[in-house]
């Protein structure tokens, strides 16, 4: 065992509980994506961790709770269908702004709207914001990734089901040359990844998320204006 | 309708079918509620929890993956996460964790269904909590149910960091070796 795996280990049991952050959780995401055994140590941890949660004591909810989950899931059901993009306040007002004037008609609000874009730019000195879906092979959707080129550039993904749970590397193709931007860990069907990048986002073309095996489970491209 | 697998009920939820959902609910609906009520002490706040876990399970079905554990668990570790969110937005300070040392493991009395949905994990991990020193069963509880920090037990707990992490690193130690030795025990 490495020098880093005897560190990481150090970090496992704290990651399996969900209660690891910052720059300790980036160190050990990092070291998972290249070592298998200590991945392996943490899917054992994480057993325990969730397995933990069904000893908690059962409880009755209040009378009418099945009807009430029922009649939300039934409410539900159309929005369940067009939602594409989950919850992350500073993306999403951003790509309303680009979506919104795609679509819009009118040259003044056209100009307004370029105007604001190009000052939501300017808050961090940004040429670019592109965001980009992101499929498996098949076509089928699996995500979402966000690039800012700016000072500083920045990245920020989600991943969600088909892709399973696990730590995958988020790789960049810039100038033709493959990139790692970041690594993201999924669990329980979802996962996120946010951070500041040295690469040019600019120049970025294709996304890819990478398992341990060096295969690709979700690619996407970006489109530069 | 006890007889169809926690997997295949998950699907018929998934794809739409109202039997396989009320069948859904129905089976864990005392569990999920249990768990955000342990963590909230609340009724109104952990019913919330508790529809907004159903609803997720519906919309994330596809996410599940029966290799990396049973629905009972990944159902709860939605629950949990959601309920420690709102835990922290009520900025509420959760129950005393003592209370959860008395943590109960599947009932003496417990039905073939019940045994089935708590597995043998549960009664490994139940034992093996059983036999943490208190402090160390303390801060991992802290931990796994409200999603405290070392940082955060450290402070609640008024011992170094160091101390913390070391406690909910040997606690969790201890659980999984207690996994490991079921999982041996069945190999041989």
């Amino acid at each position: 065992m490495s020098e880093t795996c005897e560190e990481t280990r150090e970090l496992l049991p704290e990651l399996a509980l969900g209660i690891l952050g910052g720059e300790e959780r980036a160190r050990a995401l990092e070291h998972l994506t290249r070592c298998a055994d200590c991945s392996s140590e943490l899917a054992a941890l994480s057993r325990a961790a969730d397995g933990l949660l069904t000893l908690a004591p059962q409880h009755e909810p209040p009378a009418g709770f099945e009807d009430r989950v029922l009649a939300r899931l039934r409410r539900e059901r159309p929005r369940h269908r067009a939602r594409r993009i989950t919850t992350f306040a500073a993306a999403a007002a951003l790509i309303a702004i680009v979506a919104g004037g795609a679509v819009w008609v009118g040259t003044a609000h056209d100009r307004n709207l370029a105007s604001y874009y190009r000052g939501v730019l300017g808050v961090a000195h940004g040429t670019e914001f592109a965001a980009v879906k992101l499929e498996t092979a098949d076509g089928i959707s699996g995500g979402e990734v966000f690039t800012y080129e700016g000072n500083p550039s920045w990245v920020f993904i989600v991943v969600r089901a088909p892709v399973g749970d696990g730590v995958y590397q988020i790789v960049g193709t810039v100038h033709g040359t493959s990139t790692r931007l970041g690594v993201v860990h999924v669990s329980h069907g979802n996962g996120d990844w946010g951070g500041t990048t040295s690469a040019d986002m600019s120049s970025v073309g294709e996304i890819q998320l990478v398992d341990q095996n060096g295969q690709q489970v979700l690619h996407g491209t970006v489109h530069h204006n | 309708m006890w007889s169809v697998s926690d997997e295949a009920l998950l699907a018929g939820l998934a794809s739409g079918e109202s039997d396989a959902a009320v069948a859904f609910i129905r089976r864990f609906q005392r569990r999920v509620f249990g768990l955000a009520m342990t963590i909230l002490g609340d009724t109104a706040a952990a019913e919330d929890v508790a529809q907004e876990t159903f609803a997720r399970a519906w919309r994330h079905a596809g996410a599940f993956d029966a290799r990396r554990g049973p629905v009972a668990t990944w159902l709860l570790a939605i629950a949990r996460n959601m309920a420690i969110d709102t835990l922290r937005l009520r900025r509420a300070d959760p129950v005393d964790p003592d209370t959860m040392v008395s943590m109960q493991g599947p009932a003496p009395d417990a039905g073939p269904e019940e045994r089935a949905l708590s597995g043998d994990d549960a009664h490994r991990l139940h034992e093996a909590m059983a036999t943490l020193p208190a402090e160390q069963r303390r801060a991992l509880v802290l931990a796994a149910f409200y999603g405290k920090t070392a940082r955060e037990i450290g402070e609640s707990e008024n011992i170094p960091l160091g101390t913390a992490k070391t406690r909910i690193r040997s606690a969790m130690l201890k659980l999984r070796g207690s996994l490991q030795v079921e999982d041996d025990e069945r190999d041989m």
